[in-house]
């Protein structure tokens, strides 16, 4: 048997399921699926989610303690599920919500098609400086990961990284605050994901930064105009260029090689993210990222 | 007209029933037929044949759904049409469309042909447990030949849910044929 055959063989298919394919829609027209042909009421379709987003919350949990990493990191939502898109269907995308984890076919991993995903060419990045804060007006508090997970209602550690990397941080932050009011005017999380072993000072790894007070060293992307990538429900801009590397040759001031900088942007539970990888490829740090989004590992990427 | 009158046409023998089939499914099967076949000469010979098959089997046949029933006809003789090409002229759609069946198959390599019927019941148990939307996806796609886009179009959901929701049903139906021992 081969594909032409199968393709042929269902042609012998059972007419109600052509009949039903006929009446869905039209070539002209766009009409949402179910108006003609629902045979279920649209609660069971919801609360079917609803057991399966419990579900998950449970897998994720177990998950994330299985793993060991970071589990003070892992913080999980109230359990509402995300809005569901078809009564027949569960969601192919985590909700929009940040509060909620993902839902998904517990059996299955998320997909996510890398051709809707664009890549925004930069020239390079720009960096703010980081502000200062006068010592005798601020003062700066150490918050342990548990402090940093009450605060920003949500992780931000990503449940899935290239196996040579580690991730360097505690998941704590260093959080500056005025000294008379108690104002907290400086909360920027840092999460190193590195290779220490890399045979180049320019190591391979990533870093997500998050603040609710947005990000003050966040990078500045320098075209005209970028396009968003639906991931999971999070609109993200992530961009890309080539960064040259030393030493320079002292003729002709040619580096020795160019190494790839990924970056990507974007809101979460009300907090600026932004995503800066060295040396990952798009696959690994488009992973990441959506790790960082659904708070699963289990992630698979089509059309790459 | 509806279905039910234009069948009554059929069985009264009255002609007015091809201008009458044709006049409300001629646009979606000579669609049907181009998406297979490639060129609208093609096409209109097979719409041609689908309404002669039909003038001679109803009656006796009474089908369920007139527009299932010709679209039925309308196919197998696209791929009769097909069959007696050379493979080279076959249309890169449907080279698309073979390469992802392909991938449905726990075997491709066996080279034993399975009994089309057989094949054609284990696919129906598999769309029956099938939520509705999903095997609209399937049938739009594979049935029909239909792009990604147009699939998107027509059910009003994004692409990107039509090829992920498709990647899934490749990947279950090659599961559920192994499963009814289609290691063919």
């Amino acid at each position: 048997m081969n594909g032409e055959n199968l393709l042929k063989s269902l042609g012998g298919i059972d007419e109600r399921f052509v009949a039903e394919a006929m009446s869905v829609g039209s070539e002209s027209r766009r009409i949402p699926f179910g108006a003609e042909t629902e045979r279920r009421p649209r609660h069971i379709g919801v609360a079917v989610a609803a057991c399966l987003a419990a579900a998950l919350i449970a897998s994720v949990f177990f998950a994330s303690l299985r793993r060991g990493a970071s589990e003070g990191d892992v913080l999980l939502g109230s359990g509402e599920p995300g809005p569901v898109e078809s009564p027949y269907m569960l969601p192919s995308r985590a909700p929009q919500t940040s509060e909620a984890p993902a839902v998904s076919d517990a059996s299955e991993p998320f997909l996510l098609d890398m051709g809707a995903i664009h890549i925004n060419e930069q020239e390079g990045i720009v960096s703010d400086i980081a502000p200062y804060y006068d010592p005798a007006l601020y003062r700066d508090e150490r918050w342990d990961a548990d402090a940093v997970s009450e605060y920003f209602g949500r992780s931000f550690a990503s449940a899935w990284w290239p196996g040579d990397l580690a991730l360097l941080s505690d998941g704590g932050l260093k959080a500056t605050v005025n000294r008379e009011s108690g104002e907290v005017v400086w909360d920027e999380l840092c999460l190193v994901y590195r290779d220490e072993d890399y045979p180049d000072p320019i190591k391979r790894g990533f870093t997500v930064a998050a603040s609710r007070l947005g990000l003050s060293r966040c990078c500045v992307y320098m075209t005209d105009s970028t396009e968003t990538s639906d991931v999971f429900g999070t609109d993200v801009v992530f961009g890309h260029c080539s960064l040259s590397y030393g030493p320079y040759d002292p003729d002709t001031h040619e580096p020795s090689g160019w190494y790839d900088v990924y970056l990507a942007d974007f809101e979460l539970g009300g907090a600026q993210v932004s995503v800066t990888a060295n040396r990952l490829t798009e696959e690994e740090f488009v992973k990441a990222v959506a790790s960082i989004i659904s708070r699963t590992d289990d992630i698979e990427l089509v059309g790459a | 007209m509806d279905d039910e009158r234009i069948t009554g046409l059929f069985f009264a023998r009255d002609e007015a029933a091809l201008s009458a089939a044709s006049e409300k499914y001629g646009a979606a099967l000579l669609r049907l037929a181009r998406r297979l076949l490639g060129s609208r000469e093609d096409a209109e010979e097979t719409l041609n044949d689908t309404l002669l098959r039909a003038w001679n089997a109803i009656p006796p046949a009474r089908p369920a759904s007139l527009g299932a029933y010709l679209a039925g006809i309308c196919r197998r003789a696209a791929f009769e049409r097909i069959e007696r090409r050379s493979a080279q002229k076959r249309l890169a759609e449907l080279v698309e469309l073979t390469a992802e069946m392909e991938l449905c198959i726990p075997d491709p390599r066996s080279g034993t042909e399975a009994d089309e019927s057989e094949l054609a019941e284990s696919i129906n148990r598999f769309l029956a447990d099938l939520p509705a939307e999903q095997r609209v996806i399937f049938l739009r796609r594979y049935w029909f030949a239909d792009s990604i886009s147009e699939v998107s179009q027509r059910l009003g959901i994004g692409e990107s849910k039509v090829k992920t929701t498709l990647f899934r049903l490749r990947k279950r139906l090659r599961k559920h044929l192994e499963s009814e021992g289609f290691n063919v």
